[in-house]
């Protein structure tokens, strides 16, 4: 499947794309908001991982970009690395599938997460 | 007396011609002098027959007789003296001379003898009034005696007055004034001691009396008709003596005292009461004695309840200036105490001279205000009213305050710098997890990875901890948490401070769930353990243990370092109170954690024997699950 990776953080990027390759998935990155919601219209991923805080336009707006231009969704995996002020019920309303906090106990689960999103 | 002698049988023109001339000249003499102009004639032979007083002084005799011889004139003249011999055998003229001799010298013996008699009188006047100014010298000395000793008696009295009022000057005490008094009546017999009434309020009064030399007081209820009058003998005085005494009492002479304070009341003027046994005429001189003396006393009566009265208002303002919580003093110039209220200690004697508006005293610290006291708005201070303004505890709030802001700017900066970190962090670790897949475990890169990813783990671990440690600043909420959890995240923090010693750490096996603020009460343990691993300085060991109660959830820190003198155990927690070096506490740490344990609804105690260490238990109470 397709999964993009939106993240300003490059080593994110790249453990992400690591790991998901790892288990035959196809990854596109993009560095911010901007270069995301591009990618996300031309290659409508099937799985996005969204980092909330980045720079030229956050996560969430992003997200309600995409939602307004009606493109295809997929299912949307909003990540923070800012405890407090997002969490799962506040990562639903905005329209994403799952809410995850950074960091991550094991890159792994995360790839399994966000396989058994898509498929389920 | 003139005497004129002259022969009968001289002319006769001669004789009348002697007359005329005669009283010419007596005439011619002078009226002082009380010659009258008469002459008479007598026969020598009638002049031994003619007594003596019937010759007058003022006549002039002329005796005649024809037998004059030298002889008979010689006896004659010497018969009358002082006569003159008239020779009628002379002419006229010579004859006259020899009247005018006689005459001159006859006023001059005149003259004289009036002057002696003049004198003699004179002198017997002089005697008599000798003798009656003597008399009136003796009367007066006798008078100068007795008014002498008259003017003694009144100036001894006097003197005994004014030593009566200075005696009364003197006296402390109001029972003073009675054996002063007794001492006044010790002449007039069947007079008993005196008694003393002085009211007090509307209807009380306080009643003093001699028994023996001992003088009672007793507070007796009076409420009785009253007046200025001096009086004697009255039942109601008798009445009231009796009462009071309790015992039968027979007259009684009433003295109403006209003190100052009461001359707008006089009904309710302080008396002095006499029993005694006197008859109305033995009383008059005693009541004269004493009206004099008793005025005095009255001054001295309203000296000594002015007195009482101001000590009862200075004792009010004692006790007000000592209810005061905060030490108050009065000072000299020189800084030498005056007054001073109970909360005042010797330590703060050098105030004065202090230029610092603070001063620290044990644990308590004070604001220094002192105020002048000057005659005039120029005029240098004579003392100073220092009042010390007790700023312990809102110092204590304000740096509660002050710690509580740096937290929660340390929070937000912590927040930041997590953030920060986090995400790189988050790439290191999940690489390391993907690069570990892919080599074989065998490899020394495979370790090497494993220990990057556990490093990076770790660093995880203390940054969420540092997030939560510090989130939220002074907005806590509580949550219902395991304490065991809240002290295994804490624990790292202090590594740095643990380091050196040997640790034990013993967790209850269930959780303990207490209702707390974590990121407070991962203070209370973070102070508690730092205070336990600073007091150890060098070497020891430090035990974290937790296990629950029936109603509490308790975590212990013990530590074997010199542990707490029994005299500071009432101090430690006193805001301020460090044993620490300058900078390295702030005195802070176990005031905070107490009160932050306490707002938990628990408590934080410890138990210490000195040399051996202390332990600190937190006690925090249970939450059901």
């Amino acid at each position: 499947m397709k999964v993009l990776v939106i993240d300003d953080e490059s080593l994110v990027r790249r453990s992400l794309r690591r790991a998901l390759e790892k288990s035959g998935h196809r990854v596109f990155e993009a560095e911010d908001g901007q270069c995301g919601l591009e990618q996300w219209l031309e290659c409508a991923p099937d799985l996005i991982f969204l980092d909330v805080l980045m720079p030229r336009m956050s996560g969430p707006d992003l997200l309600k970009c995409v939602m307004k231009k009606g493109g295809n969704l997929g299912k949307v995996i909003l990540m923070s690395a800012f405890t407090g002020e997002y969490d799962l019920e506040k990562a639903k309303s905005l329209g994403a599938n799952m809410f995850i906090l950074k960091p991550f106990a094991d890159i792994f689960s995360i790839v399994q997460l966000g396989e058994e999103l898509t498929r389920g | 007396m003139i005497y004129l002698l002259t022969r009968q049988s001289a002319p006769g023109w001669w004789l009348g011609l002697q007359r005329a001339d005669l009283a010419a000249c007596i005439w011619q003499t002078g009226s002082d002098f009380n010659l009258q102009a008469q002459v008479v004639m007598i026969p020598r032979a009638e002049l031994s027959e003619m007594r003596k007083e019937e010759l007058s002084s003022s006549k002039v005799y002329v005796l005649v007789d024809d037998a004059w011889t030298t002889q008979n004139i010689k006896r004659a003249l010497e018969q009358v003296k002082g006569a003159l011999f008239l020779d009628s055998s002379q002419a006229p003229a010579e004859g006259l001379k020899v009247v005018r001799v006689a005459l001159a010298r006859q006023v001059e013996k005149e003259k004289y003898a009036q002057l002696m008699q003049l004198m003699r009188a004179q002198t017997r006047q002089v005697d008599e009034l000798n003798m009656s100014l003597e008399q009136v010298v003796r009367e007066r000395t006798t008078n100068e005696f007795a008014s002498r000793r008259a003017g003694q008696k009144n100036v001894s009295r006097v003197r005994e007055i004014i030593g009566f009022i200075k005696e009364m000057a003197h006296v402390l005490e109001i029972p003073d004034l009675l054996p002063l008094i007794r001492r006044q009546v010790k002449e007039f017999h069947g007079v008993e001691a005196p008694i003393l009434f002085v009211p007090r309020g509307e209807d009380l009064g306080d009643l003093y009396y001699m028994r023996g030399s001992q003088i009672i007081r007793s507070r007796v209820r009076a409420k009785w008709e009253n007046s200025a009058r001096i009086r004697s003998g009255e039942s109601a005085d008798s009445l009231f003596v009796a009462n009071a005494l309790g015992r039968p009492v027979g007259k009684v002479l009433r003295f109403p005292l006209m003190t100052v304070r009461q001359q707008k009341d006089v009904a309710r003027s302080p008396l002095v009461l006499f029993e005694n046994v006197l008859s109305p005429e033995q009383i008059e001189p005693l009541v004269v004695s004493l009206s004099e003396k008793l005025q005095p006393v009255s001054w001295a009566l309203d000296r000594l309840v002015l007195e009482q009265e101001l000590k009862g208002t200075s004792r009010d303002w004692e006790m007000t200036f000592d209810e005061l919580s905060e030490p108050i003093a009065i000072l000299d110039h020189d800084g030498r105490l005056l007054r001073a209220n109970s909360q005042w200690r010797e330590e703060f004697k050098d105030v004065l001279q202090q230029e610092s508006t603070r001063l620290r005293v044990g644990q308590k610290l004070y604001v220094v205000e002192k105020y002048p006291i000057r005659m005039s708005a120029a005029a240098p201070p004579i003392s100073w009213v220092v009042y010390l303004r007790d700023e312990t505890r809102s110092q204590k709030l304000k740096s509660q305050a002050v710690q509580l802001e740096k937290m929660s700017a340390i929070g937000q900066l912590a927040g930041h710098i997590a953030h920060e970190l986090n995400n790189p962090l988050t790439g290191i670790r999940s690489l390391t997890q993907v690069l570990l897949t892919e080599i074989p475990k065998a490899s020394q890169v495979f370790q090497d990875l494993d220990e990057v990813e556990r490093a990076s783990a770790r660093c995880q671990a203390i940054i969420n901890n540092l997030l939560e440690f510090s989130r939220g600043g002074l907005e806590h909420k509580s949550e219902v948490l395991d304490l065991n959890e809240i002290t295994v995240k804490t624990l790292p923090f202090l590594k740095s401070a643990t380091g050196r010693f040997r640790s034990d750490i013993v967790l209850s096996e269930e959780p303990l769930l207490v209702k707390v603020e974590p990121q407070l009460m991962q203070q209370v343990i973070f102070n508690l353990v730092n205070n336990a691993c600073q007091a150890m300085k060098d070497e020891g060991e430090i035990t974290v243990h937790t296990y629950q109660t029936e109603r509490w959830a308790i975590l212990e820190i013990k530590d074997t370092g010199p542990g707490i003198a029994a005299e500071l155990k009432e101090q430690i927690f006193e805001p301020f109170f460090s044993t620490k070096g300058e900078g390295e506490g702030t005195g802070l740490g176990l005031s905070l954690s107490r009160d932050f344990v306490r707002r938990f609804g628990g408590d934080l105690e410890f138990d210490s024997t000195p040399g051996k260490g202390a332990t600190f238990r937190v006690r925090l109470p249970r939450e059901r699950s």
